[in-house]
Parts: C-alpha cells; structure tokens; sequence
C-alpha cells in the first residue's frame, strides 16, 4: 500500500520535471547560449540551473516564479562560469584565430554583418552583455533586469548604453 | 545600416533560434533532480530536528539546567523542603538551611539566592547585603565531597546551605518569612523561622550583612 502511494509520488514528480523541463529549459539555454556563445557550455549551465531550481522548487505553483528563478540562476551561472575563464580563455583562443585569419577584411554583406556583431557582442565586457542580452532578447524592463544583476536600474541603462556605443565602434571599426 | 539596437535586437532573436525552443528533459538529469530533491528534503529534515533538539534542550535547560547537574534531573523548588536552624555566634548567627528532595533523585548545584520578609509580606531589598561565601567544607578544611559543585539527592536525602548573618538594627526585628531560590527552578519556602533566627543589632551604622554559601552535601 505504501509502496504503491510512494511510486505514484514518484510517478507525478517525474511527469512535473518532464512538463518544468520542456516550458522551461528551451528557453533558458537560448538565454546562456547568447550569453555564453557555445551552445554546449549553455546547455550544461541550464542543466545545472535546472538541478538546483527545481531540487528546492518543483512544487511551486505559479509558472512564472519559477522562470524568473530559473533566468536568475542561468544569469548567476553563467557569471561564475565566465569568472572562471573557461569560457574567455576558449574564446579567446578562437577568437585570436579567426583575427588572424581575417585581418583587414571587414564584413561586406549582411550575413557578415551579423556574424561580426555576434563576435563584437562576444568581445563585450561580461557586464555589458548581460545587461543588453536581458534587455534586448528577454524584453526585460531595466528595473527588472537590475533586479536580476543586483544593480540599480541606472547602472543597467548605463552598462547597456556603454555596451551599444562599443558595438558602434567596432561595426564602424573604429577601435573600442 | 539601421541602428545598432535594432541590429542587437534581430541578431539575438535568429541567434536564439539555433536552440529548438522544447528541449526533452534528459533522463540522466531527471535523476540529478530528483537526487537534489532528496537531498534538499533530508537537509530540511535535519535542520528541523537540530532546530527543535535546540528550542527543546533550551527550553529544558531554562526549566531545570540539566546540563549543569552531570545529566541528573535539577531539583525543583516543588520537590524540595527547607528548614533552617540558626544559632547565636560573637554577636551574628549563623547556621544552615537544610534542602531535603521529597521525590525522585535530583541534583542541586550553585549558590541560591535568599530572600527576606517583613511582616507586611514584602520582600526587604534596602539595608541589606547578601554575600556568597566557600561552602562549609571548605571552611572546616575537609576533604572536597564527591561529585560537589553538584549535590546529587536520592529520595529523603539533604543538601545544605551555610548561612551567616550579622547585625540587624531594623525597628520591627522579626523576618517572619525566608525564600530560598532553587536556581533554573522557582523558591522554596524556608520553614523554622522565628525571631531569633535574626542577629543583634551591632551598630545602626554598620551593614546588614547575610552570608549564604552554595549547595553541599548535607553532613547529618
């Protein structure tokens, strides 16, 4: 009797992960992903947001809160994994490499366009891209993005204004 | 060229398209989690029991202080008897208080606190300086008894207290009612009190002085 209550416990909470995993974890990898650039290394991050977000709140009832914990945590993960220069050090390996390839030639048409942005946003202090990732993709307002980082509002209008005016600089290729 | 934010804006949205929106949730992860969930549920089990052992051993100590008594039960004032006996002594007196356990084995340890009425019931608080004083062992140079600071009762036995007290000059010289506090429990009335349990007055200048030693083992 017991054991028939335990495994339907254990049966509607893996059906709960199932369900929080498939609303949610899309599109917090896209979240880490255009944070972190690497595709593996965000999915990683959200698998370990995941853990700890729904270890302590699967039980929650409102959605939306448990979005908001899960973006909070991809955000801090991804934070500390940049500090830890795993993700620089790769990137910059990759980055100093593709310098080298194509120096002197600036992009010429639009898909060129895109992919020197993306490696411009890539060369952005980690502050910088955060704050313009959680404005410009997730439509956050500034007040909540600053609620995510910790920050005041106006220090994420100033980090975003800053992070925009470096990316001007290097499509016009000036030097930032 | 539009505007960098624009061009920030649309370049994050095709970006993110090359993550499918609905991901599966991997069953090696599906573990993980619920691995966490146990984890997390046994933490909160332990920090309940470890909160509640402390509210409960706080609250026992604040009841009894069974720390202080070497795991013995501390007596309570409700399972004690005390009687006094007081004699004439160079111009004080002086004598013991005698704590007899009615009840189950119990142990005392510490010095108690006295307190002294006037007829009208109050407690006296001006006039008069309560001193604690070495136990009576130690003042007739006997060996140190087992076990002392705490004085372990079984049923009928006796601890006692030294007391000591000298010139009392107030008008009215009768304290008819002494208390003796049993410490982390409440106060025992002392029984055997009557005026001559109070000293001579020697000088309305000098203090009043009561001298009350700790808990020991009762020699009778």
């Amino acid at each position: 009797m017991v054991s028939a209550r335990v495994s339907q416990a254990a049966s509607a909470e893996s059906t709960k992960l199932d369900e929080l995993y498939r609303r949610h974890a899309g599109g917090a990898v896209r979240l880490a992903y255009l944070l972190l650039q690497d595709r593996t290394v965000a999915e990683d991050i959200v698998q370990d947001a995941f853990i700890r977000v729904a270890g302590r709140l699967i039980h929650l009832r409102d959605p939306g809160a448990f979005d908001a914990y899960l973006r909070r945590t991809v955000v801090n993960l991804s934070h500390s994994y940049v500090r830890r220069r795993v993700v620089e050090r790769a990137f910059l390996k990759r980055e100093t490499a593709a310098a080298e390839r194509g120096t002197g030639s600036w992009p010429s048409s639009a898909l060129e366009d895109r992919e020197f942005l993306w490696g411009a946003l890539g060369r952005l202090p980690e502050r910088q891209r955060v704050a313009i990732v959680l404005r410009f993709y997730e439509d956050l307002a500034e007040v909540q993005v600053a609620e995510i980082l910790r920050c005041r509002p106006g220090t994420v209008k100033s980090r975003v204004s800053r992070g925009l005016e470096a990316l001007r600089q290097e499509m016009r290729g000036d030097q930032p | 060229m539009n505007d960098v934010d624009d061009q920030v804006r649309d370049l994050l949205r095709e970006k993110a398209h090359d993550i499918p929106p609905n991901l599966e949730l991997p069953r090696s992860l599906s573990t993980r989690v619920r691995r966490r969930i146990a984890l997390n549920a046994f933490a909160v089990t332990i920090m309940v029991i470890v909160v509640a052992a402390g509210a409960f051993g706080a609250l026992r100590g604040f009841r009894s202080q069974p720390s202080e008594t070497a795991g013995t039960e501390t007596c309570t004032s409700a399972h004690l008897r005390a009687i006094t006996s007081m004699e004439g002594a160079a111009g004080s007196r002086e004598g013991t208080i005698e704590l007899t356990n009615t009840s189950e084995i119990c142990a005392l340890k510490g010095t108690p606190a006295l307190t002294i009425f006037d007829h009208d019931q109050h407690p006296i608080v001006s006039g008069i300086t309560f001193v604690s004083v070495a136990p009576q062992w130690q003042v007739a140079g006997t060996p140190q008894p087992p076990g002392w600071p705490v004085v372990t009762l079984a049923q009928d036995e006796s601890a006692s207290v030294r007391i000591r007290w000298s010139n009392w000059c107030q008008e009215d010289n009768a304290t008819p009612r002494w208390q003796i506090a049993i410490p982390g429990s409440g106060k025992v009335d002392v029984e055997g009190i009557d005026t001559t349990n109070s000293p001579p007055c020697n000088g309305p200048d000098l203090p009043s002085t009561i001298e009350v030693g700790p808990f020991e083992p009762n020699e009778g």
